[in-house]
């Protein structure tokens, strides 16, 4: 046994994060940790890494009572967190990064050689797609990914925790990783995989353990658990994990893109989405899909291309003129692009739409907070209230928050791109339930989506795109096979 | 509540402590006549830290109001002896006519919001952060004074324009009501105004309030035009109090002006800020140099300890934020 957890409590202020965790680890096992947002994962995982000391609770290493004060403190130990947001020194060489705070030192002067050459090593060692003398600035979302995984092996760890490592990465980077994370087994390194997205966990996981509400609530091992077991588990009620949409009459054609261009990213895009309709798009990461609902939103100006509103042509140079023409544009990352995370719910939510709550430029307060109140109300936000600030919320109560600023201003054109990153299952079925009943009231929904089966249950047509290009229609319903054709193999038209 | 009760009334209490702490050390503090001194001390950099409370909550910093206010000064008082100019020797302002202060304070507030609406379109539009941008105007604009009057005082303004920084009504001194109107204005705009509102979301993200449809440039560019206007009032406040125009009036003035913010909760990555918090700020700094004076205290032993109250004040709040 590597580590074992043991009635883990862990409170902050008057929150209680974790009340019962239990885990254990064996080497040369990965295993996966699973659990709704706030379920303490993440808790649970900073007190192995040392980030954080529990209030109650055994933890043992190799049979060992031990507590981990600081992060150095586990890593010494052999306990190295790979994160999911880059911890690394962007104007750094990746064999700098990958040595950070470890330089092999001669007499306080660290031989560049030296460096260099050991990080090759490593790199060679293992199959890493990176160049050890490249800054890591230059490197993709999955490059530093790999630099952090690098880190971690570099020094010397026998238990590595994975935090949803995969969430911002393409099918083929993940399935670089999940061969890094399968050498790493066989070498009988213990890892700890935190992931959201059901899909991936057969292909690498051993062993499966559920939080839920701070408690560990199921352990065993994967393959004798059905994917509707876990769900279940997970959320505590049953949940299927696909969505069940139910048909909704098409109207006319709301939103209209002709030869939408951008060189090199966007090339002769064309497009309808029809009033109750969701348009669902697919394609690997870097198509060009983000780019699309840029182009779309005027964040990003057009080389060439028309885009029509109800029939009626729009000029859109930024996205004041998307949202004056109905438009909205639920980001990717509603972190940086999405919301105020300092100020309150309330704020956010009629960001958007202050100009119709006020009159000379001061804002009507009654009416604001009656806003506010409405659809806090309308999409189950759970929290303290109004006041509240975004920030402190759940990754799932944080994108209701990001789609409330829309429905507040009444948008009838929504484009949501990656509605669902980041948010745990029961939250996912929300936003699908609210995607739905918007078609329903007649508004032109246009989906941006990697998760295969949320876009093939959510959608009732998908287009393909592929290096910049439409390269497919298909129905509602259809296999992933049928989309990753059109999205890696096939030709396109230009 | 953007913050606890207890981050709201630690600022205050601080100033209520140092108010009792003074009254008992020493007799000659609560005194109506170091009351109305300590207030008209402070009003200029009260004044320009109300706009610095509105700048700093978009993100943005603005280091040239000591410079600006210099010029406001400058241009203010030689529009009100521009009659009395060419009458060469003349003793003080007899010549002028009823209007000419009036003018000359619009004059001054007028080239205060031009200054600062040129340092929010040369960030906005150019993209610079404005640290640089007013580091660069700060130099720009004192040259400009010091060129304008070749570093000489404007003399002879009129005698009625002393009311302004030295007036009083019914016993208050004037000052203390330009202050509070303003603080009253601004408070206003912060939290009740579409502006107020846009200048929270554009501090606390940018990105996504550009994403929301606000159009972010124009609303940051009036930020910074609001926090000249105030400047340059406040430097025909400082202006009538020395009854020149000092084109290297104001030098430094912008440590203490960001200081008084910080001190009373505002954030310099934006998004946060008062003006309740800032005028307590502000005074908390003005009672410690005040008492510093009636105690007997070294200037220099002052400087460090607000110097200490700066770094005290904005620890206790990074502490709370991470509870």
């Amino acid at each position: 046994m590597l580590l074992q957890l043991e009635g883990i409590q862990k409170r902050f202020g008057g929150v209680t994060a974790l009340r019962q965790g239990t885990l254990r680890v064996n080497s040369g096992e990965v295993h996966l940790l699973m659990g709704e947002n706030g379920a303490g994962k993440s808790t649970l995982m900073k007190i192995v890494a040392g980030m954080q000391t529990a209030d109650e609770g055994r933890l043992l290493w190799r049979g060992q009572p031990a507590t981990f004060r600081s992060p150095r403190d586990a890593a010494e130990a052999g306990i190295s967190m790979v994160h999911q947001e880059s911890l690394l020194a962007p104007h750094l060489t990746v064999a700098e990064n990958i040595f950070l705070g470890r330089e092999p030192s001669h007499y306080g002067f660290v031989p560049r050689q030296r460096l260099m050459q050991e990080a090759r090593h490593l790199i060679e060692q293992y199959g890493f797609p990176l160049r050890a003398d490249m800054q890591v600035r230059e490197l993709s979302p999955a490059g530093k990914q790999m630099v952090e995984i690098c880190r971690a092996i570099r020094h010397g760890s026998s238990l590595l925790i994975f935090d949803e490592p995969t969430s911002s990465l393409s099918e083929s980077e993940t399935k670089e990783v999940f061969r890094i994370v399968a050498q790493l087994k066989t070498r009988g390194v213990g890892v700890i995989y935190i992931t959201h997205r059901l899909e991936e966990l057969r292909t690498i996981g051993d062993q499966v353990t559920v939080l839920r509400d701070g408690e560990t609530v199921h352990t065993s091992a994967l393959a004798e658990l059905s994917m509707n077991q876990l769900i279940k588990h997970m959320v505590g009620r049953e949940v299927s994990a696909v969505y069940q949409r139910s048909p909704i009459a098409r109207g006319k054609v709301r939103l209209k893109v002709t030869g939408l261009s951008r060189p090199p990213l966007l090339k002769g895009i064309g497009l309808e989405v029809h009033a109750g309709e969701i348009l669902g798009i697919g394609g690997l990461i870097g198509a060009g899909r983000t780019e699309l609902c840029r182009a779309i939103f005027g964040i990003d100006a057009i080389a060439a291309g028309s885009i029509e509103v109800d029939g009626v042509p729009k000029r859109i140079g930024s996205p004041r003129e998307a949202v004056a023409a109905g438009l909205a544009y639920i980001t990717e990352d509603r972190q940086k692009t999405g919301l105020a995370l300092g100020l309150p719910i309330g704020q956010n939510i009629t960001l958007a739409s202050l100009d119709r709550i006020s009159q000379y430029g001061l804002l009507r307060q009654a009416e604001e907070r009656a806003v506010e109140t409405k659809f806090m109300h309308r999409l189950r936000v759970k929290a303290a209230g109004p006041k509240q600030l975004v920030g402190r919320l759940s990754g799932g109560n944080q994108q209701k928050i990001a789609i409330a600023k829309w429905l507040a201003r009444d948008a009838g054109i929504f484009l949501f791109d990656e509605p669902t990153r980041g948010i745990d299952v029961g939250a996912k079925a929300e936003v699908f339930a609210l995607m739905e009943e918007l078609a329903r009231q007649g508004a032109a929904i246009l989906m941006v989506s990697s998760e295969l089966p949320e876009l093939i249950s959510v959608a009732d047509r998908i287009l393909v795109m592929k290096q910049g290009c439409l390269t497919g229609e298909l129905p509602g319903g259809c296999t992933q096979e049928q989309i990753m054709h059109l999205a890696a193999f096939k030709e396109s038209v230009h | 509540m953007r913050s606890s009760l207890w981050q709201r009334l630690l600022p205050f209490l601080t100033l209520i402590a140092l108010f009792v702490g003074l009254i008992i050390a020493t007799p000659n503090f609560f005194t109506s006549t170091n009351l109305s001194s300590v207030v008209r001390q402070t009003a200029v950099i009260n004044i320009m830290a109300l706009g610095m409370t509105m700048v700093i909550i978009t993100g943005g910093i603005d280091l040239s109001v000591g410079s600006i206010l210099a010029l406001a000064g400058c241009l203010g008082t030689m529009t009100m002896t521009s009659g009395t100019m060419t009458s060469g020797t003349m003793t003080s302002g007899t010549m002028t006519s009823g209007y000419s202060v009036p003018a000359g304070i619009a004059v001054g507030i007028l080239v205060g919001c031009l200054a600062g609406l040129l340092n929010g379109a040369l960030t906005t539009r150019l993209r610079i952060n404005p640290f640089i941008v007013t580091l660069g105007t700060l130099l720009i604009i004192r040259g400009f004074a010091l060129i304008l009057t070749n570093g000489m005082p404007v003399q002879n303004v009129p005698k009625g324009f002393s009311f302004l920084g030295e007036g009083s009504v019914a016993g208050v001194p004037f000052v203390l009501l330009i202050l509070l109107a303003v603080a009253a204005v601004v408070h206003v705009i912060l939290e009740h105004t579409k502006l107020g509102r846009y200048a929270f979301a554009i501090g606390s993200n940018p990105d996504a309030a550009f994403y929301a449809g606000i159009p972010v440039k124009f609303h940051t560019t009036v930020i910074y035009g609001i926090c000249g206007m105030l400047t340059g009032l406040a430097g025909m406040i400082e202006s009538s109090r020395l009854m020149t125009g000092q084109p290297t009036a104001g030098q430094g003035y912008e440590l203490p002006a960001i200081a008084a913010v910080v001190i009373g909760g505002g954030s310099l990555r934006g998004g946060e800020g008062s003006v309740v918090g800032t005028l307590i700020g502000a005074f908390i700094m003005g009672l410690l140099s005040n008492g510093c004076d009636l105690l007997g205290i070294q200037p220099f032993v002052q400087q460090a300890t607000i110097g200490a109250v700066i770094i005290l004040a904005v620890s206790v709040d990074e502490l709370r934020k991470r509870i």
